[in-house]
């Protein structure tokens, strides 16, 4: 402990108090000392009114960008159990229940990661973000997805979303952000919409099997981004 | 006894330094109170906003859905139904549920999920309590 042999204690000797020079430098060091209180005290002081300045600005605008992104999960949730409900009254709807249940299983687990992600990140996909990895999507699922609309029920009952890593993306190094952890969170926005994406294409073809009207066919698929 | 001019300086000087020393500190404090603050509130924003969005969804696609089976089916019994469906579509098409500035969005909420209440007995739809509104279980 340095500082108790500096301050002299635990000697017997006080020379330190003994020379003038020492007293003046003992001043000077008790006037940094106070000054970087102050300078302390000033930053904390800064901090809260900093704080209390800007909180309800973020929360405003964390607020409204989570609320219009989840609102497209919760309508497709929405759909979903209604289409599970009126399946129940079918005397043919027991064998849509499953695919259903599935479906609402996967969208659940969709909102569970995208709330997992809003509470630990920092910031927010930005619009942009989400654009590029759009864009950046591999197409090739979309065709698959017309192939099993067309085909045979039984193969895509049970199917699960597509594995994100199976899915061929483009090298992320197309989409220009700043750092390793915009990169990760770019990779899982991409995934993450992908899975919307698919959950949401799924419940369009249930719909239109189910025999729907195309209005409201066409109102699920529009939350496809 | 009046000080002398100089003593006078100094002791500004000595009170000036405190401030100065204090404002310093309060403006770097206050740069990085505002990043944090932002950061936070954002956090804490985006937990909320994802919660009324979800279950605001979740209505709006469950009443969609039902209120074009039952367009389709053309039975008379059903129109007490559709009345139910259209004023809650209404209600929901009017709540400007992205707006936590909004003053009365917990009163409409409130109202919208009583609506919906009201609207899953009429269809004696058994539901899962609140398989809408699960979020307000997330931890914050």
């Amino acid at each position: 402990m340095s500082w108790l042999g500096a301050a002299g204690i635990g000697k017997c000797s006080d020379e330190v108090f003994d020379e003038e020079a020492n007293e003046l430098q003992l001043a000077q060091r008790e006037w940094t000392n106070v000054m970087e209180q102050r300078a302390k005290e000033g930053y904390r002081d800064g901090v809260d009114a900093g704080k209390e300045a800007s909180l309800q600005e973020g929360f405003n605008q964390g607020y409204k960008q989570s609320a219009q992104l989840m609102v497209k999960s919760g309508q497709l949730r929405g759909t979903l159990n209604a289409l599970l409900s009126w399946c129940r009254f079918l005397e043919t709807g027991s064998a849509f229940l499953a695919r259903i249940s599935s479906l609402l299983d996967a969208v659940g687990w969709y909102e569970e990661k995208v709330v997992q992600r809003l509470g630990s990140a920092s910031q927010l996909p930005q619009p942009a973000e989400l654009l590029d990895a759009v864009q950046d999507m591999d197409l090739n699922i979309d065709t698959a997805q017309q192939e099993e609309c067309t085909g045979s029920e039984d193969s895509m009952l049970f199917n699960k979303a597509p594995d994100p890593a199976a899915a061929p993306l483009k090298s992320s190094s197309e989409v220009v952000l700043p750092d390793s952890e915009s990169h990760k969170m770019a990779d899982e926005c991409k995934s993450a919409e992908q899975n919307l994406n698919w959950l949401i294409q799924q419940t369009a073809c249930l719909m239109e099997q189910l025999r729907l009207s195309a209005d409201v066919i066409q109102q699920v698929q529009q939350l496809e981004n | 006894m009046a000080a002398s001019p100089r003593e006078e300086d100094l002791l500004d000087a000595i009170v000036m330094a405190d401030a100065r020393f204090h404002g310093e500190g309060y403006q770097e404090g206050f740069a990085e109170g505002t990043h944090a603050g932002i950061t936070e509130g954002k956090r804490y924003g985006a937990l909320h906003g994802a919660k009324v969005g979800s279950e605001i969804g979740c209505y709006y696609g469950f009443c969609s859905v039902w209120r074009s089976l039952l367009q389709n089916c053309a039975d008379e019994k059903h129109s007490k139904k559709l009345k139910v469906l259209d004023s809650l579509l209404g209600m929901i098409q009017d709540f400007p549920y992205e707006d936590p500035t909004y003053s009365k969005l917990h009163e409409d909420l409130d109202k919208i999920r009583g609506k919906f209440k009201q609207l899953c007995s009429l269809l004696s739809v058994q539901l899962d309590f609140g398989f809408c509104n699960k979020g307000s279980e997330l931890a914050f």
